[in-house]
């Protein structure tokens, strides 16, 4: 399967790889579904995509955390977009728009990952049982 | 490092994750920060729900680090390291951003 190479997006049956089938095939039937057909070309150029984005993300030292949190931020304000939802439009080329803006403008998106994944994390840290009992007195 | 736990957690998480040098260095250098701009960013407010008044929780992760901070400030604002590591704290059941 070809989405299980993402690292992200994942591609599941919302993503572009889904949306593609859809697009391309009458009544949302893929053709030779189950039958073991193999990936569908949207979803290997879906695929392709997605792992040259993260390969030019990683090579410009972008950890895979921060990757995960690029492919959800907000931050292209002529795009008005996510990256996600760009990919899951498939406009690809809007989306290397914001790669390469993300590469010449790294600091600023560096600052930006840093606060967006300390936010996701921060709304869920209440459900981590470890921390709450240091919390209830429990001092190193 | 004057942070309540920061050094234990520092040397927890040279031990367990190996960080290099410099991300030693960036993290020391924020840690440090922290008694003078307890909520400095990136961290961010954890909201809990408790029926009691609870110290407040906060969470970091700081890029060049690779690395997630927890801690906690009491009523007077003093910082409490809970948690320096690579991977979101245990027992956090969350899917990446």
């Amino acid at each position: 399967m070809v989405a299980r190479r993402l690292t992200t997006p994942k591609a599941k049956g919302s993503g572009a790889a889904a949306k593609s089938r859809r697009r391309d095939e009458p009544n949302g039937k893929r053709k030779g579904a189950g039958g073991g057909d193999g990936p569908s070309p949207s979803d290997r150029e879906a695929a392709k995509v997605a792992d040259d984005v993260n390969i030019q993300l990683r090579n410009a030292g972008f950890p895979e955390t921060a990757i995960s949190s690029w492919w959800r931020l907000l931050i292209d304000k002529d795009a008005n977009k996510t990256p996600r939802r760009i990919w899951d439009s498939g406009d690809y080329d809007t989306l290397w728009v914001i790669v390469n803006k993300t590469l010449q403008q790294k600091p600023a998106y560096r600052a930006a990952l840093e606060k967006v994944t300390s936010m996701h994390f921060a709304e869920r840290l209440a459900a981590s049982q470890e921390v709450q009992d240091r919390l209830l007195g429990f001092k190193r | 490092m004057s942070s309540d736990g920061a050094d234990w957690w520092l040397a927890k998480w040279q031990a367990s994750d190996h960080p290099s040098v410099q991300q030693v260095a960036t993290m020391r250098a924020w840690l440090d920060r922290l008694n003078n701009d307890p909520r400095q960013e990136p961290s961010q407010l954890a909201s809990r729900e408790h029926p009691h008044k609870q110290d407040e929780l906060r969470l970091t992760w700081i890029i060049d680090t690779e690395a997630f901070v927890v801690h906690a400030l009491d009523q007077d604002d003093q910082p409490r390291v809970l948690y320096i590591g690579q991977t979101i704290p245990p027992g956090m059941e969350v899917e990446p951003p």
